[in-house]
Formats: structure tokens, C-alpha cells, sequence
């Protein structure tokens, strides 16, 4: 407890600015539900006699009833969104890509910072779930007008959606919905604090490709500072029990990162050395106005990855990258369409994730709002 | 029922489908998980054993077309949907252990019809119960077994459980609401 504690304190002084509604709506993602649905019911409904040999102990639900961040999940939860996804990879290989789980359910994606990935990605799930959907985005919003955010929600809330998806450029946007919403909330990117569908998305496909998250050496190398795909990452990572080392220009690299549990370096050559996994982070060129490195060639220089450091890595790594991708700025074209990226199916899985995700926590909803 | 009296029964069924369909080619087999999926493979071997021709089998989770999805949640972790062959002019026989409400079989033609469009669908199932909810009754049958709703009806199966046995046990006293709580639990006990 303790430990996660100092984890989440780090955390969020990586998130530094803008985290204002943090620390208070932490205990709301935390908060387990009351009943959570009929998974509690279920397996203390079975006789273990009966269940048999070999039964797993596994949750059928989470336990909660937002997804604000990675931070707070129990390995048990993340390997059920993992495990339930695989079985929605299939929905989208069908002639008919549609399913009525959540038919009548209305779920708003609400997106104030610019998204293509995510935002088609989450909306092509929910339309596969038969969810309606709505897009409310930054350009030609109420938000332009003036409009506070605590506003813009009550007015969502108004006409009674049953989930939000939210991409907010202040960190904690989603836990301040989450006080004050009564939908389900999903966290679609949140300032420089949690991206956590992508770190999902992210475990999935390594899951796939490598059968395990135990024990892999992940190496993620880019802008640290910046990333909640890092954060996310981190903390899933973290959880399921495999190694990070982190790299990035000292600049660019947040001084409690280490006590987060990765390791830290500085030079990328030192990062790929073994490793299963390469994730690079996007240098997110509208946040680079301090001047963290000189130029973009420099960076590309020291710090872009090429074919020849790939090298470096173990011959069946996987090279990963979030999206959009930098071309000859942190990764050159020859690793981004090589044999070696995982790219484009990091973008596939996204929607099977995503359509985990949204079904996970519809399913709790009755059984675990109290009212 | 024992050991035994389960192989019988699907013996039975085996014959009976035969009988019923001259033509095996435009058969198909589809189980619905957890516990039709054993009990497909059976009769697909079955079959195999009495005709010489091993029909396509398919696999079907429901959980995605369940009319309680949103209102009780998941009460078992979603498995994939198996079914690589086109059911278009097939004729399917769908397998499932207990035929209770009828509401899982519900789900279940709802779902194979975002495959394709069959010629006709059977259901063939090892317990019937009783109680229907809904319009539905299966055309082959292991054995009927009338119960009461303070009952449960358990399908053990070696696949699964480590052993064939279906058994008949009182529902431990529960607040929950009568509608499909008994089937639940043993369709959660995965």
C-alpha cells in the first residue's frame, strides 16, 4: 500500500501541471464497487467440487466502474480486459463487424485535444458493440465559447449518457467527470498522466506476439517527459511483472521516473541491449517549446532508432510505436515498416481493447452504481 | 445421470439427427460454450463413427447477444467465436447441456445469424427442464428433467469438470431474482 502510494505521488508529480483534481479524484478510481456485478455472486455461487480440476480462479468483472488510468488496476483486471479482448479480435474478422451488446447505450466521445487514432479507433468499437454514439469535439464546441468544463459536463450529463470518453489536455480531467457524472468514464488521454487504452492496447499486442508480459525487458525511448503512453506503460508494466528501462535526453527524462520503478538511461544504445520489446514515444513537437535538444536531426542523431541499433536488441524483438510517428525524427522508415514493427497491429488490437473495455464496464453498471 | 446414461443419450441423438437428415453434407455442428462445446465434439464423433463423414463444427459464445448484458454483467470471461466455415444453406444443429428459459438459445440464433442465413436450425440438448420463457423447445433431448426453480441442474463433463455426471441440487437460498439464476452459476463455473 505504501508502495503504491509513493508510486502515485511520483506519478503525478510527473504530471506536474494542470493535475489539479488528482489527488481528490484518486480515491474515486479506486473505490471498488460495491457488488461487482455478478462476478462476486458468480464464483461464490459455484462449489468448488463441482467447478472441477484445473478451474481457474478468474474475475468475470472489474472492479470499478471508470477507467481513469492503469494506476489502481490489479493484475487480475488487466488480464481480463486482455483475455476478454482476444475473444472481440474475432468480431471484427466477420463478414457482419456488429454486435447488439450495447444496443440502446449511448456513449459520447468527447475529445478536446486533437485525435485521429484514438478517437476512430474508440468509435469504430462502440459502433461494432452497437453502442450510439456522439462526437463532441474541441473545434465549433460550446468549449470555444467560454464554457467551463464542470459546465460542458453537466450539460453532456443532461442528456444522459451512458458512458464518456474523454481526451482532455489537463491531467485529471477524467477524475474530475467522474465526481461529477453519473456515466461510466473512460480516460482517452489526460495532459501528461495516463493514456491507459494505449498502454492496454500496448500489452496485448506484446501479449500476442510474445505469449507472456513476465519478465520482458521493455526498452521505451523517446520524449519521458511529455508521454502518458509512458506513464501508462509504466504502471501496467509494472503490474504485470516486467522490466522497464526508460531513455530519453536527459532534458527530457522526469527526475522521479526512477523511483517509479524503471530503469533510467541516457544513452539508447544502452536501452535496446537485450531487449523483447522497443516502444518509442512520439516527440511531441507542439509541447518542445522550452527547447529540450537542439534539433530534430540532432535527436534522430543520438537518440532516433535505426536499423543498425535495432541490431542491438534481441533478434526477435518487437519495435512499437503509439502513433503519429515522427519519420526520421525518433524512428527511421526503413524499423517503421520493417519486419520488426508491430505498428500497424497495435492499431487492429486498439479496437478489440477498446471494445473490451466499453463491454467490461457496461456490464457492471447496474450491479455497481449504488442507486 | 452417470457416465453411461450421457453416452447413451447422445448415441441416441446421433441416430435421431441422422435419421432426420438423409443428406449429411449440408449438416453442420455448432456447440455453445461452455458446456454444448464437448458435447458437439461428441456427436461429431459420433456421427463420424456411424457415417463415415466428419461434420464442420462451429463454436458460439453468447455473452454478446445476452438480453441481461447491461443489467447483471458478464458472469463468465467472453471466449471467441469459432465458426470458419459459411452457414449459408446449411442446416445446423445446435448443441447446448441444459435447455432451461431458452433464453441462451435465443442469444444463440441471434448469433448465428450474423453469420449467415441457414437453411434451418435444430437444438439438440442433454437436460430439458422446463420452465421456457420464451417460445423455444429442442428437437433432440437427452433426457427431460422436470424440476422446480429452487433447483439447479449441474452438467459435469469430463472436458471441463474431469468427469461425466449431470446432477440435480437444491439453489443455496439467495435474494436474487428467479429470472435464469440457476443456469448462471454453471455456466460461470469455468
Amino acid at each position: 500500500m505504501q508502495e503504491e502510494t509513493r508510486l502515485h505521488a511520483g506519478g503525478r508529480k510527473g504530471a506536474a501541471a494542470g493535475a489539479r483534481s488528482g489527488p481528490a479524484a484518486r480515491p474515486a478510481a479506486r473505490r471498488p464497487v460495491a457488488d461487482a456485478g455478478e462476478g462476486g455472486q458468480a464464483s461464490a455461487r459455484i462449489d468448488p467440487k463441482v467447478a472441477g480440476p484445473g478451474t481457474e480462479r478468474s474475475i468475470v468483472a472489474l472492479k470499478h466502474r471508470h477507467l481513469l488510468g492503469i494506476l489502481g488496476l490489479a493484475a487480475e483486471e488487466i488480464t481480463l480486459i486482455l483475455d476478454t479482448a482476444r475473444s472481440f479480435a474475432e468480431v471484427s474478422t466477420r463478414t457482419i463487424k456488429k454486435v447488439p451488446t450495447l444496443r440502446g447505450k449511448t456513449i459520447v466521445n468527447f475529445f478536446m485535444e486533437p485525435s485521429t487514432r484514438t478517437r476512430s479507433s474508440f468509435e469504430i468499437a462502440e459502433k461494432r458493440l452497437s453502442a450510439d454514439t456522439l462526437n463532441f469535439s474541441l473545434s465549433g464546441s460550446s468549449v470555444t465559447k467560454g464554457e467551463t468544463l464542470l459546465d460542458t459536463a453537466r450539460n453532456l450529463e443532461a442528456m444522459a449518457p451512458d458512458m464518456i470518453v474523454i481526451r482532455h489536455k489537463a491531467s485529471g480531467a477524467p477524475h474530475f467527470l467522474a465526481r461529477h457524472c453519473r456515466s461510466n468514464i473512460i480516460n482517452a488521454g489526460d495532459g501528461w498522466h495516463e493514456h491507459p487504452t494505449q498502454a492496454l492496447l500496448d500489452a496485448f499486442t506484446i501479449r500476442e506476439k510474445k505469449g507472456r508480459l513476465k519478465g520482458l525487458r521493455v526498452a521505451i525511448v523517446g520524449d519521458l517527459m511529455h508521454s502518458r503512453v509512458l506513464r501508462s506503460n509504466l504502471f501496467l508494466l509494472e503490474t504485470m511483472g516486467a522490466d522497464v528501462v526508460a531513455c530519453a535526453p536527459p532534458t527530457l527524462t522526469p527526475v522521479e521516473l526512477s523511483r517509479l520503478g524503471a530503469q533510467v538511461t541516457f544513452r539508447i544504445d544502452e536501452a535496446l541491449e537485450g531487449a523483447d520489446v522497443v516502444m518509442m514515444l512520439r516527440i511531441q513537437r507542439e509541447r518542445q517549446k522550452g527547447g529540450a535538444f537542439p534539433t530534430a536531426r540532432e535527436y534522430y542523431n543520438l537518440y532516433g532508432l535505426t536499423a543498425e541499433r535495432v541490431k542491438r536488441a534481441r533478434p526477435d524483438v518487437i519495435i512499437m510505436h503509439p502513433g503519429p510517428m515522427n519519420r526520421g525524427v525518433e524512428i527511421d522508415s526503413a524499423v517503421a515498416d520493417g519486419p520488426y514493427s508491430v505498428i500497424l497491429e497495435q492499431v487492429t488490437n486498439g479496437v478489440a481493447v477498446r471494445m473490451a473495455v466499453l463491454y467490461l464496464l457496461a456490464g457492471g453498471t447496474l450491479g455497481g452504481i449504488a442507486g | 445421470m452417470d457416465a453411461e446414461k450421457i453416452d447413451r443419450s447422445l448415441t441416441r441423438i446421433a441416430h435421431e439427427i441422422l435419421e432426420r437428415h438423409r443428406d449429411v453434407e449440408k449438416l453442420v455442428l455448432v456447440g455453445i460454450r461452455t458446456r454444448g462445446v464437448p458435447l458437439s465434439q461428441r456427436l461429431q464423433k459420433k456421427i463420424a463413427a456411424i457415417e463415415g463423414t466428419e461434420l464442420p463444427l462451429g463454436v458460439l459464445d453468447i455473452n454478446l447477444y445476452r438480453d441481461d448484458i447491461t443489467s447483471v454483467g458478464p458472469s463468465a470471461i467472453l471466449k471467441e467465436t469459432i465458426i470458419h466455415f459459411p452457414i449459408d444453406d446449411r442446416k445446423v444443429i445446435l448443441a447446448d447441456d441444459v435447455l432451461f428459459t431458452g433464453r441462451t438459445i435465443r442469444a444463440a440464433l441471434d448469433g448465428l445469424m450474423d453469420f449467415g442465413r441457414p437453411r434451418s436450425i435444430e437444438l439438440a440438448v442433454l437436460v430439458d427442464r422446463g420452465h421456457r420463457e420464451l417460445p423455444i423447445r429442442a428437437d433432440y433431448v437427452g433426457k427431460n428433467v422436470p424440476t422446480s426453480l429452487e433447483e439447479m441442474v449441474q452438467v459435469l463433463l469430463k472436458e471441463e469438470d474431469g468427469r461425466d455426471e449431470v446432477l440435480l441440487v437444491k439453489r443455496p437460498e439467495k435474494k436474487e431474482s428467479r429470472r435464469s439464476p440457476a443456469k448462471a452459476p454453471v455456466r460461470a463455473a469455468r
